[in-house]
């Protein structure tokens, strides 16, 4: 008698057709699969910690302010506003990179390079005086009120992101640059960019010879020169977060949209007349990009 | 290194002290063929399987040694279908997505007709698993070919034993039109059924 199948016997059937792997040797790599792990877990504990302190600072933060709701009432930042930054109450803040210790890339990251030698970025100069060139660190010299590009690392990166880098502002005027999100794809043809500054972030959209202004974030402090800070900035969806030593700057919506097939990353400096004379120069370390 | 020189290398230091690494390093060396297999029927690709289970091994030794745990093998499965399902975590299975392509050692030296017809079985088959969404893959793949019953597999995917019957109910039914597309595209061939 034919029957039909049931489904627990056509299951059976039909996937122990399936082959079994190849006898081909095998990749996987137990020594590696014990660094990598290591290095995790050193990442973990750290965070932990971390996380740990954040909270118990915000917790004893967080009582003046609470106090503080019944005699002022609630306040709202405006985070593309251009006056200086409200009165934060004492939050802890992160050590700034060392140049002391070897930084400590994160084991996922696909872009991890201390920008020591020429291996993600190469060297360029334009004739004029601009240039990216090595010296312990990418130093980006601009000789006039523009923005210089080293060059872009070589994978594109879709979806969420996050970009980080040590700038070191190294004379008055000069800012770094992180452009992300660089295509030229359909109707999708530009790069946002930051400009690290000394005051503060300005965000910009760049497409073609144009360059438009989405929003300027100043920071609660001034960056001194020859300090360094390490620069992050989060890509979600449509939205930007921008960091300065792990503290939150500006979240900034990219209204120009985002490439599907994503875009590159660039780095560089720029000029800015109204924080000083050229010849403007920043240095940059420890590029990581985690896509 | 390679992944066997590896072994070898940290097959010498289980004899000279008994730690954490040593005891890791055992468990996976022995289990590395089976998890192999399973990633292998999971992803369909070699390559992709080898990755797979590379992050799997190297997330066990970040939870490693797992005193709280009674069932080890069942713990390192269940890490393994939900690295598989939860692509989105990370980028690495995108990325290596295309890696390898074509370098994959076939039966190309066999050409008989037995052996081209069960390479396009093969292919039909893997093809069609492919298209099923993921977690419908691994009940599949875990209910049927690794005969792990369905209470341990709703465990692996922290779902219910009724989501795990929903679930292959509609894998099936999915393989069943997937395969069936495929016959009337490919025309009737020398076996019957739902492979053609």
């Amino acid at each position: 008698m034919n029957r039909p199948d049931t489904d627990e016997q056509y299951g059976r059937n039909l996937m122990r057709r399936l082959p079994d792997p190849p006898d081909a040797p095998t990749r996987i790599d137990l020594s590696r699969a014990i660094t990598v792990g290591r290095r995790r877990r050193r990442t973990r504990r750290i965070a932990t910690v971390t996380a740990a302190a954040t909270v118990t600072a915000m917790m004893l933060a967080a009582a003046p302010a609470v106090s503080n709701l019944f005699d002022r009432g609630p306040q709202r930042v405006h985070i593309t506003d251009t006056s200086p930054a409200p009165q934060q109450p004492p939050r802890p803040v992160p050590s700034a990179p060392s140049t002391a210790r070897p930084f400590r890339f994160a084991p996922d990251a696909d872009v991890a390079d201390p920008l020591t030698r020429p291996e993600t970025i190469r060297t360029n100069s334009d004739g004029g005086g601009s240039s990216c060139r090595y010296a312990g660190e990418l130093v980006v010299t601009v000789t006039r009120d523009h923005t210089y590009e080293c060059g872009p690392v070589r994978q594109t990166f879709t979806g969420d992101q996050r970009i980080s880098v040590d700038v070191v502002l190294r004379t008055a005027g000069g800012c770094a640059v992180v452009k992300f999100l660089s295509a030229n794809v359909g109707s999708y043809a530009g790069a946002y960019g930051v400009n690290i500054c000394a005051h503060g972030y300005i965000v910009n959209w760049y497409e073609g010879d144009s360059v438009e202004q989405l929003g300027t974030y100043l920071l609660p402090e001034r960056t001194q020169l020859r300090e360094p800070h390490r620069v992050a900035i989060e890509i979600h969806a449509t939205t930007a977060i921008l960091y300065r030593d792990d503290r939150e700057v500006a979240v900034v919506d990219l209204g120009k949209g985002v490439p599907l097939g994503g875009g590159k990353v660039w780095i560089g400096g720029y000029g800015d007349p109204a924080g000083g004379d050229p010849p403007y120069e920043v240095a940059l370390r420890n590029l990581e990009i985690i896509g | 290194m390679s992944g066997l020189a590896a072994l070898a290398m940290t097959g010498r230091k289980v004899a000279v002290s008994v730690s954490a690494d040593s005891e890791y390093t055992q468990f996976v060396a022995a289990r590395l063929p089976a998890l192999r297999r399973l990633a292998f029927h999971l992803c369909g690709d070699a390559h992709q399987a080898d990755d797979l289970v590379q992050e799997t091994v190297t997330k066990l030794y970040v939870r490693w040694p797992l005193r709280a745990v009674d069932n080890i093998d069942g713990y390192v499965r269940t890490m393994l279908v939900r690295a598989f399902i939860d692509e989105r975590r990370r980028g690495w299975w995108r990325i290596r997505l295309f890696a390898g392509v074509g370098d994959e050692p076939t039966l190309a030296a066999e050409t008989t007709p037995a052996v081209t017809s069960r390479v396009d079985e093969h292919t039909a088959l893997q093809s069609a698993l492919a298209k099923v969404p993921r977690r419908q893959q691994a009940v599949l793949v875990l209910r049927f070919l690794h005969d792990i019953p369905v209470t341990e597999v709703a465990v692996i995917l922290d779902c219910s034993t009724g989501t795990v019957k929903s679930q292959t109910s509609r894998g099936l039914a999915a393989m069943r039109k997937l395969l069936s597309d495929h016959s009337d595209t490919t025309g009737p061939g020398p076996t019957t059924g739902a492979l053609r």
